[in-house]
């Protein structure tokens, strides 16, 4: 995965040169569906100061308060809808062998007073097993796994079953693929 | 009477401060407790989804005094008094610490009921089980994995509680 985030996506090593950042990375050089421009964005969450009013009429000062901004697409939104590269289904409905499909999932932003949220997706993984319930690898900076913090490529079970929202299957002649029900 | 009173003040101070400094942002999702360990081998069946009905304090025995990993962002130390302790850190890719948050726990209805105190008492809510699993890979250095799928989406973005054990 992390071979394939470099060297056909494009995408950088972070500053540690570890892990590729895949909700950093906005390529251009393929085509894309259309439904990449209605796909939910990455925001950044932004401090702002706004004048506070008694009974809503008499300006009383000033405070924070945070928002989000206009957000961009990321590098997995990219992958999900490249078609170049990807045959992309929903998830939920397939039971079928897992083996070597990449697992697209998502997340809801909330601001920290869960006043507003965004959606969008933030990260990818192969199942290396023919079974959703079997191992994955993936790639992270740092994230909480069972038995240590996970850094760079990691094998593992699979904890995303149900935050998958999508598979991708590379695009590849019938030959290389592996068979299935 | 009066020291006397004052060292167990300081005993129990002390335990206290072991028990507390065993648990961080960095503490690691393993189950050890053999009791525990051999009730889940003895119970399920490798690789099979379990429906969540009626076990609900199969559940709860096992939940009780472990410490779970929710995914990406979280981790969570279900308490025998009823409490948790949660981790979250809500930055992709990095490792800082944002939140240590806690608040009171259950299972009922195939539900988790999460209470949270504080800022986070917005996440509170029931959330149903969809599954709970045994993963098993001898590839893997921990072997077994118990994993608690959750149906639905919750506010830090983590579907599941897990901990792998040998």
């Amino acid at each position: 995965m992390l071979s394939t985030s470099i060297h056909i996506l494009g995408m950088a090593n972070n500053s540690a040169g570890i892990a590729a950042n895949a909700n950093d990375y906005e390529d251009t050089g393929w085509s894309f569906d259309d439904l990449r421009d209605s796909a939910g964005k990455r925001p950044g969450i932004i401090t702002d100061t706004r004048t506070t009013y008694f009974m809503g009429i008499i300006p009383t000062g000033t405070d924070d308060y945070q928002r989000f901004d206009e957000g961009r697409i990321n590098g997995v939104t990219n992958m999900l809808y490249n078609n170049s590269l990807f045959d992309r289904f929903d998830a939920s409905a397939y039971t079928g062998d897992v083996t070597g499909f990449i697992g697209v999932t998502e997340k809801t932003q909330y601001l920290p007073d869960g006043s507003d949220s965004r959606t969008w997706y933030d990260h990818v993984y192969v199942q290396t097993d023919n079974s959703i319930e079997g191992q994955i690898v993936e790639s992270t900076d740092w994230k909480y796994a069972g038995n240590n913090m996970n850094k760079g490529v990691t094998i593992k079970g699979n904890e995303y079953q149900n935050k998958t929202k999508y598979y991708l299957q590379l695009k590849l002649p019938d030959e290389r693929l592996s068979s299935r029900d | 009477m009066f020291n006397i009173k004052i060292l167990c003040i300081v005993f129990i101070l002390s335990i206290s401060s072991c028990i507390f400094a065993e648990l961080g942002p960095d503490t690691p999702c393993i189950e050890t407790s053999p009791e525990k360990i051999e009730l889940l081998k003895k119970t399920l069946t490798s690789m099979k989804r379990n429906s969540p009905q009626g076990k609900e304090d199969f559940l709860k025995k096992i939940m009780t005094d472990s410490i779970f990993c929710g995914g990406m962002y979280t981790l969570f130390k279900f308490n025998r008094d009823g409490s948790f302790n949660c981790f979250f850190r809500d930055t992709d890719y990095k490792p800082e610490p944002i939140i240590n948050t806690q608040g009171t726990w259950d299972v009922k209805d195939s539900k988790i009921i999460l209470n949270f105190t504080g800022k986070q008492k917005w996440w509170s809510g029931k959330y149903t089980i969809k599954y709970y699993i045994m993963q098993h890979s001898e590839r893997l250095e921990y072997p077994y994995g118990f994993l608690i799928g959750l149906a639905d989406k919750t506010p830090w973005n983590d579907q599941a509680f897990f901990f792998d054990f040998k």
